[in-house]
């Protein structure tokens, strides 16, 4: 028999009055999965996270999490989840180590991986919430999240204000507990950084759910840059006739070729050309949004 | 759960509530002090000259030249019911409609807590903190009246703590009731505030005007009588329920509404 997913999403909709949150939201997130829920501000991904948390209450469908409905038995699910706010507010007037020890007191000091959590992302305990930056909220707000190693964790852009070395140790600490079986539901707007640890994405556009792929085929889907300068002369026409390539473009001293799934073809018929550079730039996530959306488009026509 | 909550809320509001103490027993200690210089004065005959809408409006049946009088006049009639309600209104609007406003509410609200248990934890503790202020207003005149000379009551004492209790707390839970409903502190400050306002506009103007005095009953002051109770220790029990029926109802109306309620800024 097929393991129940640890999150369902059926039909999920929340209107504030007449502003949309999100609309007829229909997914699954398995155990021992991490999925990501891209998407850019103002996508519903925040109304979705609350909505999973139980803070604010469908207006239509449900949601379930570890098989409990997350609005009638919010308080049982917590007990399985940990979770971020995407805009992380905490209790100024305290220190750090108050802090946590006041979250700790809601399941009986049960933070056993609290001292770990504070040792590898190096945060200072004893300072006061509101003499800490940005990201040092942020650290705070990850520890809170996962210091009783939850079998759940509910994560709304989790590494904003990280700096890039807090960023690949939080990383880190996400691919252990989805080696201990662990569920991560997180959301993003930083595409690479849904590429880079999520199993599976979502992608969220105004209220709407446009697609679920795993992240084999969002790179296969997505339109990438290739800018390659040569020392000489470049037969353009032959690279737009590959059937990977949208197109190109003679900027300056190189070309940018934009393009989408395997790169093999293009890599050998640029080979035949003394190549001088070669460089990737990732797509902003509007691109990557409009490559998803005329994708499908296409695929529909 | 409620133990975490109620230590913490200590903690978070104990300057605060060293202010308040420290303020009321000081005042308590002056009300009580200067008793020595006005209870040999002309000062009934003072009070009873001032004209009588004047007296009916501060309490026309106290006798001043008594030590619960003259405590009741220059402490429990005004100043007190204003500290207390000033008290009674932040405290509650702070720990629920404040909390939503900064975002914490969320972050609380993100662990394994029933929202009834944080309403009733954040109204567990603001009586017992209200207990304690009342507490700490009386103790002075229970140690200082026989030392001034002045006469006292310990049953009367009683009374007045409990009644002065419902009626606090009475103001307090529909604070709770308002907090509950908004997510800005100051609007549920304001909406509470100007609920105290009219109560006490519609008390004053109730003892001028015989057709508005058909609904002091709407008013909670027309249920505050603290020289009543610390004089005679005489209970209008009949007060004392809708006092607490006040209490009972706005804090269920508090857990009800903020178990429904969206959270969020």
């Amino acid at each position: 028999m097929a393991e129940t997913p640890n999150i369902i999403c059926r039909e999920l909709t929340k209107f504030y009055g007449a502003t949309r949150g999100i609309e007829n939201l229909d997914l699954t997130v398995g155990r021992g999965e991490i999925f990501g829920f891209l998407g850019p501000n103002g996508a519903g991904k925040t109304t979705t996270i609350r909505m999973l948390m139980g803070l604010i209450r469908p207006t239509a469908g449900s949601a379930m999490v570890v098989g409990l409905d997350t609005w009638k038995q919010s308080v049982e699910i917590k007990r399985h989840v940990g979770a971020t706010q995407g805009d992380v507010r905490l209790y100024e007037h305290m220190r750090v180590q108050e802090l946590l020890d006041y979250i700790d007191g809601f399941r009986s000091g049960a933070g056993s991986l609290r001292a770990e959590l504070v040792e590898r992302l190096d945060l200072a305990v004893g300072k006061k919430v509101k003499a800490l930056s940005r990201g040092n909220r942020q650290k705070v707000a990850i520890v809170v999240a996962m210091m009783h190693d939850p079998e759940i964790l509910i994560l709304d852009e989790p590494t904003l204000g990280l700096d890039p070395l807090m960023q690949q140790v939080f990383y880190a600490i996400l691919g252990e507990f989805k080696q201990r079986g662990k569920t991560v539901f997180l959301s993003s707007h930083i595409l690479s950084e849904v590429e880079r640890v999520c199993d599976r994405v979502g992608i969220v556009k105004e209220g709407n759910l446009m697609d679920v792929r795993s992240i084999e085929e969002l790179r296969q889907n997505k339109i990438r840059h290739m800018d390659v300068s040569f020392s000489g002369e470049v037969d353009i026409s032959r690279l737009k006739a590959l059937p990977q390539v949208l197109d190109v473009k003679r900027l300056d001293s190189y070309l940018r070729i934009t393009l989408r799934g395997d790169i093999d073809a293009i890599i050998k018929e640029i080979a035949r050309y003394q190549v001088v550079d070669l460089t990737f730039t990732q797509p902003s996530l509007e691109d990557f949004f409009m490559s998803f959306y005329h994708h499908g488009t296409d695929d529909d026509g | 759960m409620v133990k975490n909550l109620l230590h913490r809320g200590l903690a978070d509001r104990r300057v605060s509530l060293l202010v308040y103490a420290c303020g009321l027993a000081a005042y308590s200690i002056f009300i009580v002090a200067i008793w020595s210089s006005f209870k040999n004065t002309q000062i009934e005959q003072l009070w009873n000259s001032y004209p009588e809408s004047l007296r009916k409006a501060f309490g026309a049946s106290i006798n001043l030249g008594t030590f619960d009088g003259f405590f009741t006049l220059e402490f429990l009639n005004q100043m007190w019911p204003l500290v207390l309600s000033v008290f009674s209104i932040g405290f509650a609007s702070a720990s629920l409609a404040g909390e939503v406003e900064k975002g914490t509410m969320e972050m609380l609200l993100a662990q394994p807590v029933a929202r009834r248990t944080v309403v009733a934890a954040r109204h567990l503790l603001y009586s017992l903190t209200l207990l304690a202020l009342i507490a700490t207003t009386l103790v002075p005149v229970i140690v200082g009246a026989p030392i001034v000379g002045g006469s006292i009551s310990y049953t009367g004492l009683a009374a007045l703590s409990l009644q002065a209790f419902l009626f606090f707390a009475a103001i307090g839970s529909y604070s709770f009731f308002f907090a509950a409903i908004f997510s800005s502190r100051s609007l549920a400050i304001f909406v509470s505030a100007g609920v105290l306002i009219f109560a006490y506009a519609l008390d004053i103007m109730s003892k001028f005007n015989d057709f508005i005095n058909h609904f002091h009953f709407l008013s909670l002051f027309n249920y505050y009588d603290p020289y009543r109770y610390l004089h005679d220790a005489s209970f209008a029990w009949g007060d004392l329920a809708v006092l607490a029926g006040t209490i009972v109802i706005s804090t269920a109306a508090a857990v009800l509404w903020f178990e429904r309620r969206d959270i969020a800024v």
